[in-house]
């Protein structure tokens, strides 16, 4: 600031340029102490201001000590000595402490000995405050007298002198009483002389360690800085070499500059004559503008006739593809469930002889004859149409599997190739004598399997018995584990489940079997451990048919 | 108009030796941003301070005095010794003198040796004279920091408290004692803790912050385990621990200004404080606001305790004290001291 000379700023330039000295001075010959403080606070966490000594204080006054009764005696006051003697006057007369004036006045009288103590008390008793305080004060008036009595003249020596001697004994007990209080007095001041010299001591001590500290942190801290010259001055070297390579970077990337300058240059003239000619080429396109549009219109109104006609066609080869595709994805699995049902189905005739148990239901029902024929869902193999036919009963066939329907048809047995619903919902109503999937069922999605059921109940023929075969979850290891072998099977249905609903379709009497025991070997064997009811649910038949009756 | 805009103004503060951030750093972040809304260039000035021995003290002094902040057209400084710069045209709004040379000078030295006491009057001396120059316009961040000026300094400022740095304070449920701030001894943390084992109540006495006396307050709090140190949080859980906090018992010593109590009251909490307690016991309207008792761990807990059992009081009390806060915004700090150094453009506040 160009104005720092205007007055009110001279007091405070003064100060601060006497503070600049003082730096100044410190810096020519610098003492240790501001930066060592600093580093000696950091290593030491001890406070960078020097704490002060405190010695202890020597006990100059002594309280006074009121009598139990509360009646302070002019021998209690008397038994204090020099200062002690005339605040603890104050204190009981006044009830107050002394004031400076007052302290220094009495202290004086009575070091001087031109007052006696009792004189004294007198005096502040019969001060202006003391009488309108009026504190009680017993066995003043006495000693008060008889000093009084010393001073009169001529007579009073004497008097003094008679008193002392008939008061001897008194008074070298009183001194007696001085000397021991003496040495007590004594006794403490050295004891307190000495704890004061070993704080001291102490501090001093104290010092000299946080010195120490200082002095260590101090070379410690020229190492570091020498240190960090050493390593500056290396830092330095880096950075010029570093300079002198980005300076010749630099150039090169100056020279690269101008070719590059130049090359632009070329490159602009060569935009602009593509501009203009661009520019022409712009011109003659709004020209032609109009025409092009018409004949863009014309090729558009072509090309929806053209994918009109196409949509159609692709259409129709959908509509064609659809059952060759159907029949395609058919082939594939029918190989595969055919292979399935050799390994795990067993022998025709096995079959054949299992399905013996139906038989007495189909009489039952008068199935199979008089145009009544038996409807066998999913036929599969075929066994059990083979075994009506070996019986002279008339029954009919249908599955989705064409390899099996193509062995059939080969025996001799009449089949239908075809979904189960559509081929029911193609039968008339009352046309059948019974239906039956032996199997079957459990292969079926839900939804569909009660659209089944209630095509079955509507085709029977009044008497007519419908009889569904499906695996036995209530055997742990079917439900748990052999349902499971055929990919194809959905999911394991109670037979009471199924019961509900061969019921719930219309059908009545119903009743379920259950059929196909498991072999002993298929069993827990006897010293397995298991409870013998958990063996029990293994020793459940592993099938069962659902048997119900068209009224 | 173009003029207006070309006010350049430098805030002149001290950087703490550590790089400790601390509630004065906030203070200027909060400044600097109000004036940028006032359409001046405003500039941090940060100069180290060091305060680890007298010379130090001295040389830094000096270091502010030596700036060259000609570049300015007005200058705005804060801290001791940030107004020792020499300009014609400067706003003190002071934030604190060096404390150990005034009201804490009983405290941390209790025995003055007189070397010590001859620094103490220099600084004062210096202080009294660097701020009576009529080149400098006087403001005090608060009643307790202006008081503090009268007291010592023989000097007047104006009262502008500083607005607030956290944003987002608001209230949610009252459960527990909340307390932040740095744990050091001036800021009393102890008497809260102490406090506790009168408060015969299921309340917890949550701390945040860190600080040099955390270890001897850790020892202090042993055994209650519903005292919990926090350590330092973020802006974020700041704001929610106060959100959800019963009261805040802010007892410091003679605190310069205390962002806690304006803070507390922004988020609708009643505030705790002690009639020693500096800027806070200015601010807290006994009885009506919070309460303002002796600096005693059973007087404090007898208030903790009342709140504890009067919750709905202690909410409609959060509430009188944000209404007493909320014309302290920061706009209005920095129009004001704007106006004090460019009166001749009546556009600032």
């Amino acid at each position: 600031m160009t104005t720092e000379s205007s007055v009110p700023d001279i007091e405070l330039d003064e100060i601060m340029e006497k503070i600049r000295a003082e730096a100044n001075r410190r810096q020519a010959a610098p003492p240790p102490y501001s930066t060592i403080q600093s580093h000696a606070a950091k290593q030491e966490d001890s406070s960078a201001w020097p704490t002060p000594f405190e010695a202890p204080l020597l006990a100059l006054d002594a309280p006074l000590i009121a009598p139990k009764d509360g009646l302070i005696n002019f021998r209690d006051l008397a038994g204090y000595h020099d200062a002690a003697f005339v605040a603890n006057v104050y204190r009981a007369l006044l009830r107050r402490e002394p004031d400076q004036t007052g302290f220094v006045h009495y202290l004086s009288v009575l070091r001087a000995g031109r007052s006696s103590k009792a004189e004294i008390a007198w005096y502040i008793k019969h001060s202006p405050e003391g009488i309108v305080i009026a504190a009680p004060l017993a066995g003043l008036l006495r000693p008060f007298l008889i000093g009084r009595a010393f001073k009169v003249p001529v007579a009073g020596p004497l008097l003094h002198w008679f008193y002392s001697i008939f008061t001897i004994h008194r008074k070298l007990n009183h001194m007696e009483r001085i000397e021991a209080a003496m040495c007590a007095r004594e006794t403490i001041l050295a004891q307190q002389a000495n704890d004061g010299f070993v704080g001291v001591a102490e501090a001093i001590n104290g010092q000299q360690t946080s010195l120490q500290a200082a002095k260590i942190a101090a070379e410690r801290a020229a190492q570091g800085s020498r240190a960090a010259h050493d390593e500056l001055a290396s830092k330095t070297a880096r950075l010029e070499a570093g300079l002198e390579v980005s300076r010749k970077e630099s150039l090169d990337q100056t020279v690269a500059l101008r070719a590059g300058q130049d090359h632009a240059r070329e490159t602009q003239a060569a935009l602009r004559d593509e501009l203009s000619r661009l520019a022409g080429e712009h011109a003659s396109a709004i020209k032609n503008f109009p025409r092009l549009e018409k004949e863009l219109e014309k090729v558009s109104a072509d090309a929806r006739a053209v994918h009109e006609k196409l949509g159609l066609r692709t259409a129709k080869l959908e509509a064609a593809l659809a059952p060759i595709e159907r029949s395609l994805a058919w082939r594939a699995s029918d190989q595969f469930y055919s292979d399935l049902e050799a390994r795990f189905r067993g022998t025709e005739e096995s079959i054949e002889s299992r399905a013996e148990v139906y038989l007495p239901y189909i009489k039952k029902a008068r199935a199979g004859q008089q145009g009544l024929p038996v409807l066998d869902l999913g036929c599969g193999r075929g066994e059990w149409l083979g075994l009506l036919r070996s019986r002279g009963l008339e029954g009919i066939g249908v599955d989705r599997n064409g390899l099996f329907l193509e062995a059939l048809q080969k025996k001799d047995i009449a089949t239908q190739k075809g979904d189960l619903l559509e081929f029911l919902k193609s039968r008339p109503e009352g046309s059948a004598g019974a239906v039956t999937g032996i199997h079957v069922l459990e292969h079926l999605p839900f939804a569909h399997l009660l659209d089944v059921l209630t095509e079955t109940a509507r085709v029977l023929a009044p008497g007519g018995v419908a009889i569904f075969e499906t695996p036995n979850p209530a055997n742990l290891s079917v439900g748990a584990h052999t349902f499971y072998l055929d990919p194809t099977h959905l999911k394991p249905i109670p037979s009471a489940l199924l019961a509900f609903l061969v019921e719930r379709a219309g059908l009545v009497n119903i009743e379920t079997v259950e059929i196909h025991p498991p072999s002993q070997s298929a069993l827990p064997p006897p010293d397995s451990g298991l409870p013998p009811e958990l063996v029990g649910h293994f020793a459940r038949p592993q099938d069962y048919f659902v048997v119900g009756w068209k009224k | 108009m173009e003029e207006v805009t070309s006010h350049a103004v430098a805030l002149v503060c001290v950087a703490s030796a550590s790089g400790e951030e601390g509630g004065a750093e906030r203070l200027y972040k909060g400044l600097m941003q109000a004036m940028c809304g006032h359409g001046v260039r405003a500039s941090l000035l940060k100069v180290a301070g060091d305060e680890s021995s007298f010379r130090a003290v001295q040389e830094t002094y000096l270091r502010f005095y030596d700036l060259d902040l000609s570049a300015f057209n007005g200058v705005i400084t804060t801290k001791a010794p940030s107004y020792v710069v020499r300009h014609l045209n400067q706003a003190c709004w002071l934030v604190h003198t060096m404390r150990v040379f005034y009201d804490m000078f009983e405290k941390e030295f209790p025995r003055p040796w007189p070397e010590l006491e001859a620094q103490r009057a220099e600084i004062q001396k210096l202080d009294t004279v660097a701020l009576s120059r009529p080149s400098v316009r006087r403001f005090a961040i608060g009643q307790e920091v202006a008081d503090r000026l009268w007291r010592f300094n023989g000097l007047e400022a104006e009262v502008l408290h500083p607005g607030l740095g956290l944003d987002g304070l608001h209230p949610g449920s009252y459960d527990y004692l909340f307390l932040p701030g740095r744990l050091h001894r001036w800021k009393r943390v102890h008497l809260a803790i102490d406090a506790m084992r009168f408060v015969e109540r299921p309340l917890k006495l949550l701390l945040a912050g860190t600080g040099e006396d955390e270890q001897h307050l850790r020892r202090r709090a042993a055994g209650d385990p519903r005292i919990e140190f926090l350590g330092r949080v973020s802006d974020e859980r700041l704001i929610d621990f106060y959100a959800n906090a019963l009261a805040v018992p802010f007892v410091p010593v003679r605190e310069d200004y205390g962002m806690v109590t304006v803070e507390a009251f922004r988020a609708r909490k009643p505030v705790i404080t002690c009639s020693d307690s500096g800027e806070p016991a200015h601010m807290v309207l006994d009885g009506r606001t919070g309460f303002i008792c002796a600096a005693e761990p059973k007087a404090l807990a007898e208030k903790i305790t009342w709140l504890y059992d009067h919750p709905k009081e202690a909410a409609e009390m959060g509430a009188k004290g944000e209404a007493s806060v909320s014309h302290i915004l920061w706009d209005k700090v920095a129009g004001r001291l704007l106006g004090a150094l460019f009166p001749e453009r009546g556009g600032y506040g």
